[in-house]
């Protein structure tokens, strides 16, 4: 069962029209290569993202999730949910979120004609990369506390400081960034919300290398970057208010159910596999008690997402249901990691190579996956502050 | 699928939840668990509400409603911690006697369950048994148009109050086999009662019971002969569901509940919801208590839904694994976060915690249902 798609799990409220023709143009159109990375969690290069966000593209869905008059579609909360599974189950790539799921929102809710008229095309077909400019190496969790620069100078701001855990920093054109204006009031005050670009003089990129031995992020630097105020998104000082509805967008994003159920299957062909003597791991009774509690916890989390959905649908929240999501999500995925690491047995003991040929083997980047998905219990508020968010609530009553 | 109450459901909690709030406090319960939880005036009340012929079918005097009210129900009796034998003579008993009896034989026994006047249990469990579904070595030997019944049935809950017992035996095979278990309807003056109305931790009584040779007339046989698993596994998963709606009441209870004390109880100069490692534990309980209540509804889902019997068992089982582990967090760190009082009978956080690792055990602990979900990995 858990290898089966989300919407076609035998509970009814399938939609069974839109989700063949989603399978099926993913089926037909996602390029070998990059499927058979994603399936074994091998890393995605900048050529990879692009070429099947264009093709995506081509057939209008680049970005689901927006109005259809800038792009988008007109697909239901259920369809959008259903298109990320089906694409997940399909092992297509995940899209990293910055322009479309992020930024794009933003500009059409908040940003000006002329903003969402220089910007919103060149993020649906992919000409322009975004990345997101918000930790700071004092600003982690309490993201409030960023010190990066903006002085206000003509019709430019001047911005000094530096950026951390810029993911895909080196690949990106441009970056939303949150920066400082005023240090006179409270944090969350003289903080604004600015658009750069990534080529104008005084910044510079660091890589670093993430504990799997990859780079995906970077540390970037700010040496008196001119930005014009045009490219301002919100009022002066007004930017903790942007970025704060700017987490309120793709809450379809947080659980991965598809991505969950992937992972699974990777792990039951890694413990399927039999070796001289014709035993299979999955004939382990340690090891199938693992993998039987971890296929019951994806699917609480799979009914968890499609409650918190509706929920929030339906304005029904207690404002909590995305951090429980947050928090059982990720620690499910982590532990699928986990389960992956033991299966693959002497095997995760090899440090995958960031580049050159894909290996055959299907394990070969299970410690990889591992090592890296520590992030995800620290990204997109910690675990920690999901906690103190959950407890509040409870409290509050 | 459904992910909520509907407004006729959540009337329905609403008319539990006011009663039960006024006639079922910590103080009454306490009274009533002195004599082995059962109160006739509060039954007689679950009759008039209409609670008793809630999943009934309209043709026998029932309400005819489905899975979900069950869930909606039940989650107002974990929340109060009712003792009453609403899921094991209403839900268990009563599916069996509606899908397996005749629609005569069924009409006859459940017009007096909705009426509240008679209550049967079923007598299904033995001490071997373990947690196994089939495992009846109880006997059922036809011989002249009557059957005799003989065996012994293990810690039956609530024995001491029941009428009737549907009493399972084996008309062919060994112990475990799913076929050959027949159910037979036994008047309670016709079986003996050893061990009597003993306390379990959930604060009901059990018995054990012995079929010393019982004779009863062949028309006592609820379905065909030897078919009953199938009868008993519909009985089961709705008891199961039961179950899982208490827990969650129960779960959400003790959130609540431990989330008052941190905010009065004051050590070192100020109340200990200011300690960030005790919210961090309250946040735990209430991610657990959301596990929970998605697992019930899973469960809801499933026998509202889900025809295949494969997928409808791996989802019992995947609800039921889940909600074992999810109240021991929950009424384990209730307990703690309490300190010493929470280890006493005087606060209700004991009992239910207790309550909770009941159900966690009843009709299958976590190593049981994760085995059934092994058994199904495979099979993908």
């Amino acid at each position: 069962m858990v290898a089966e798609s989300n919407t076609d799990n035998g509970f009814g409220g399938i939609d069974q029209a839109f989700h063949d023709e989603v399978a099926q143009f993913v089926s037909a159109n996602l390029p070998a290569d990059i499927a058979r990375k994603v399936d074994i969690n091998a890393p995605l290069n900048k050529d990879d993202y692009v070429r099947w966000h264009k093709i995506l593209h081509s057939n209008g869905w680049a970005a689901p999730s927006w109005p259809v008059e800038y792009g988008g579609t007109d697909w239901s909360l259920e369809q959008r949910l259903a298109f990320e599974e089906i694409c997940a189950e399909h092992s297509a790539p995940r899209l990293p979120q910055f322009g479309v799921g992020m930024l794009g929102p933003i500009l059409i809710s908040r940003g000006t004609d002329e903003q969402r008229k220089r910007y919103l095309p060149k993020i649906l077909s992919a000409e322009e990369w975004w990345c997101q400019g918000y930790s700071e190496p004092g600003a982690g969790s309490d993201l409030a506390s960023l010190k990066t620069r903006a002085v206000r100078e003509g019709d430019e701001y001047i911005v000094t400081g530096s950026k951390i855990w810029t993911t895909y920093a080196h690949y990106a054109d441009r970056m939303f960034a949150l920066v400082r204006t005023d240090s006179s009031g409270r944090k969350q005050q003289g903080i604004t919300f600015l658009l750069l670009d990534m080529r104008s003089p005084g910044v510079s990129v660091r890589p670093i290398t993430g504990i799997n031995g990859q780079h995906v992020v970077n540390e970037v630097f700010f040496d008196n970057v001119r930005v014009p105020a045009k490219d301002r998104v919100g009022e002066e000082g007004g930017g903790w208010a942007v970025a704060k509805a700017l987490l309120g967008h793709e809450r379809t994003g947080i659980a991965r159910v598809g991505f969950c159920k992937k992972q699974f299957a990777l792990l039951t062909r890694i413990s399927s596999r039999l070796d001289i003597t014709g035993t299979r791991l999955l004939d382990d009774p340690v090891f199938v008690q693992k993998l039987a509690a971890l296929s019951a916890d994806i699917e609480i989390l799979e009914w968890t997402n499609l409650r918190v959905l509706e929920a929030v649908a339906n304005n029904r929240g207690n404002g909590s249901e995305a951090s429980v999501l947050k928090v059982i999500a990720t620690e499910t995925q982590q532990r699928i990691t986990e389960l992956l690491f033991e299966a693959a047995g002497p095997a995760s003991l090899d440090l995958a190579a960031a580049d050159g040929p894909l290996p055959e083997e299907d394990d070969a980047y299970v410690s990889s996956f591992y090592f890296d998905w520590r992030k995800a219990s620290i990204y997109g508020g910690s675990n920690e502050i999901q906690r103190n968010i959950i407890s509040k609530t409870v409290l509050k009553d | 699928m459904q992910l909520s109450y509907t407004e006729e459901e959540m009337m329905l909690a609403d008319q539990a939840r006011r009663y039960l709030q006024t006639e079922y406090s910590f103080e009454q319960r306490r009274a009533r668990q002195a004599d082995g939880g059962h109160d006739p005036k509060v039954w007689r009340s679950f009759a008039e509400f209409g609670w008793l012929g809630l999943a009934f079918a309209n043709d026998y005097g029932g309400i005819g409603l489905g899975a979900v009210s069950i869930l909606a129900l039940a989650e107002e009796m974990g929340r109060a911690l009712v003792l009453e034998p609403f899921l094991e003579a209403v839900i268990e008993a009563g599916t069996l006697i509606q899908t397996g009896a005749t629609p005569e034989h069924a009409a006859a026994l459940i017009k007096p369950i909705i009426a509240g006047d008679s209550i049967i249990l079923l007598a299904h469990t033995e001490a071997d048994a373990r947690f196994h579904p089939h495992h009846v070595e109880a006997s059922a030997t036809e011989k002249g148009g009557s059957i005799r019944l003989s065996g012994r049935k293990n810690r039956i809950a609530h024995a001491q109050i029941a009428n009737t017992f549907i009493v399972s035996a084996r008309e062919t095979g060994g112990p475990r086999d799913a076929q050959g278990i027949s159910m037979f309807v036994v008047p309670s003056d016709r079986v003996t009662v050893v061990n009597p109305a003993t306390p379990l931790i959930d604060g009901t009584w059990a018995s054990d019971l012995v079929l010393d040779g019982v004779d009863i007339p062949v028309s006592a046989r609820i379905g065909a002969a030897g078919a009953a698993a199938p009868i008993l596994e519909t009985a089961r998963h709705r008891a199961i569901l039961g179950m899982l709606g208490m827990s969650v009441g129960s779960m959400t209870a003790l959130v609540e509940q431990t989330g008052q004390y941190l905010k009065t109880r004051e050590q070192f100069g100020q109340p200990l919801s200011e300690f960030q490692i005790l919210r961090h534990k309250l946040a735990d309980m209430a991610i657990w208590t959301e596990r929970a209540r998605s697992a019930a509804w899973l469960a809801a889902n499933a026998l509202a839904r889900v025809s295949n019997t494969q997928h409808k068992q791996r989802s019992i089982a995947v609800a039921k694994a889940e909600c074992a582990v999810a109240g021991r967090l929950v009424g384990q760190t209730a307990v703690q976060l309490h300190g010493g009082i929470g280890t006493t009978e005087e606060l209700e956080v004991g009992h239910y915690f207790r309550s909770l690792e009941s159900m966690g055990v009843r009709l299958g602990d976590r190593t049981y249902h994760l085995a059934e979900i092994a058994g199904k990995l495979g099979t993908t």
